[in-house]
């Protein structure tokens, strides 16, 4: 299967300063997650997908569609939700996304139809006949999304859509954001900073710093495998520990005094350990379930980066 | 799909034709002018002067009409090249007003809330975005210059007969020409002051100043260097240079007497020179994204 996004030595310049530089990967995820720190390049990605900024090497590709050569084909396969305010003050919300919808190449009744389902699907449908100008900071952004989704889009790129919600707003949004990946009919890509965001709707995170890729991860995969993920504090002799627990069959990493990490397979109980550290006479002290949060899959590529740059 | 199933549902309809589909930034474009009644009103009025045009046409034809009216010998009205030369002054000085009042809204509005990423990220380039906006001005500007003159032109032609059609059939190409240049003018100079300035009555403040303070420049520079290479600035003098020679209207003439400032090439240049100006401050701004170099 053709990768949703793939990224070929993609580099952007602005002037003498590289913004992103060689980013190479793919990504197949139905819903990825852009993340980084402010100012990592998050969206300029964003703008040189959509064709905003040419790549100055390299290029990327969607759905397997070169985005210089396929740039307007590629655009009306996809909506986008920037950033920052962006309406047209004095239509009303129906008109707004008609009108938007229409320039993306929907007929104009049919436009009126798809402007009135996305704005109920949004939960805008009371308010539809209000000028946009006039909406509050939530329904404004919830407008965007419903441009954004209007004409049927094959992939919509959303550039940190809680912006400045209210918790209640921000449920809201993951809550719609969620139901339109899992509604399978589109791939989403959301930009943001908030790692909470990404964790609650992504299957798979790009993560950039700098302008470089830190790290690209199936966050799908890191929650199965990781399912039985176990954190030891023991007392005694830990190596023979480990490499019992070892031939056992599980995966065992030693961080000092007495702490490790165990990946325990599918088949295998907790009581078995107990049971070797009791033959081994060593005391386990403490043992929790954890598995590898976003947080820790971005801290752990923020300074894999940080090192190769100190490195360098 | 009913608006109560509150479920997402991709669109798997046909969509129109990509290459006219700039046009759907001028239907908008069109319904945002039209929303002021104030500006419908205007419209409607800058048709009296053409109803009036007409009236006189008509008149200067109608025997009958005249006796009632106790008109005696020729008619009064000469209808000729001076004629639409005077209504078209009049017309175009009309739809400038007209545009002057509401059309820097047509790209300000977009760009006051940053709707532009959202236009240019579907598949509408900025040259189609253009286009689109430039056509609603062309659109109105037509409507009140070289359309009502081409009936003009074509109501005098059917009531005096074959000789005068084929003698004054230059006209026509003069009429769309000369509005086609003053249509060029105000749309550009229009969308850019549009483009750069938010606030509609900046914008429209700036088109103003454009038109009057150029000439203002031109005169004062005139007077100090002792030249009349000023007029080059004042673009409103250029077009009427152009225009005099495109009605073949001669030097000789009241008329032809005030344009003899400077040759007819460098008018051209001057509003060539508008028109470029225009579409560079336009390039320049019309952008999805600011890039900020470092």
């Amino acid at each position: 299967m053709a990768p949703v996004i793939e990224l070929d030595g993609l580099e952007v310049r602005f002037g003498t300063r590289s913004v992103l530089k060689q980013l190479k990967g793919e990504l197949h995820g139905r819903c990825i997650g852009l993340l980084g720190p402010n100012g990592s390049g998050k969206s300029t990605l964003l703008n040189t997908l959509l064709g905003f900024y040419p790549p100055a090497q390299g290029t990327a590709r969607i759905f397997g569609k070169d985005i210089g050569q396929h740039s307007r084909e590629l655009r009306a396969l996809i909506g986008y939700m920037p950033e920052s305010d962006a309406f047209i003050s004095n239509l009303t919300g129906v008109r707004f996304v008609r009108y938007m919808a229409e320039l993306s190449g929907l007929p104009s009744n049919h436009a009126l139809e798809r402007a009135h389902e996305s704005l109920f699907y949004v939960g805008l449908g009371e308010v539809r006949y209000r000028k946009v100008g006039t909406y509050s900071l939530g329904m404004k952004q919830l407008a965007k999304l419903a441009q954004a989704i209007a004409h049927g889009p094959k992939l919509v790129f959303l550039d940190e859509p809680t912006n400045g919600l209210d918790p209640p707003a921000r449920n809201r949004m993951i809550q719609l954001i969620r139901e339109i990946r899992d509604a399978g009919n589109m791939h989403v890509v959301i930009s943001s900073h908030l790692l909470r965001d990404v964790d609650e709707c992504c299957d798979e995170v790009i993560i950039l710093r700098d302008g470089h890729i830190a790290g690209i991860c199936n966050l799908e995969e890191e929650r199965r495998s990781n399912r039985k993920f176990l954190e030891l504090e023991t007392h005694g002799e830990d190596n023979s520990f480990a490499d019992a627990v070892q031939q056992l069959g599980c995966e065992c990493a030693l961080f000092g005094k007495g702490r490790m990490k165990v990946v325990l397979p599918e088949s295998i109980e907790i009581r078995e350990l107990y049971q070797i550290a009791a033959r081994q006479e060593v005391q386990i002290r403490r043992m929790n379930y954890r598995r590898d949060s976003l947080e820790d899959i971005f801290l752990k590529a923020m300074e894999e980066v940080g090192a190769r740059n100190g490195s360098l | 799909m009913a608006v109560y199933k509150r479920s997402y549902k991709p669109y798997e309809g046909a969509t129109t034709s990509e290459r006219w589909r700039f046009l759907v930034l001028t239907r908008y474009g069109f319904s945002g002018l039209f929303d002021s009644r104030i500006f419908t009103g205007a419209f409607v009025l800058s048709f009296v002067p053409f109803l009036i045009a007409f009236a006189t046409i008509y008149l200067a034809h109608n025997a009958t009409i005249r006796a009632m009216l106790q008109m005696r010998g020729p008619s009064p009205f000469e209808v000729n090249n001076y004629f639409f030369l005077a209504f078209l002054g009049v017309q175009s000085w009309v739809s400038f007003l007209l545009i002057t009042w509401q059309g820097p809204q047509l790209i300000a509005a977009d760009l006051a809330n940053n709707a532009l990423p959202l236009i240019l990220g579907r598949p509408i380039s900025r040259t189609e975005y253009v286009l689109g906006k430039f056509l609603v001005i062309a659109t109105l500007v037509s409507v009140a210059t070289w359309i009502p003159g081409l009936i003009l032109f074509f109501l005098q032609a059917g009531l005096e007969g074959h000789g005068w059609f084929w003698s004054h059939l230059w006209l026509v190409g003069s009429i769309l020409l000369a509005c086609w240049m003053w249509i060029a003018i105000v749309g550009l100079v229009t969308l850019s002051a549009s483009a750069w300035l938010k606030w509609r009555v900046a914008a429209s403040a700036v088109m103003l100043a454009f038109f009057f303070v150029g000439p203002a420049f031109g005169a004062a520079l005139n007077a100090i260097l002792g030249t009349n290479w000023g007029h080059v600035f004042d673009v409103l003098y250029s077009v009427k240079l152009i225009w005099v020679g495109l009605f073949r209207v001669p030097l000789s003439t009241a008329v032809g007497m005030q344009m003899l400032g400077i040759p007819l090439w460098a008018a051209w240049c001057s509003v060539a020179g508008t028109c470029g100006a225009s579409l560079l401050l336009l390039n320049r701004r019309l952008k999805a994204r600011e890039v900020v170099r470092g």
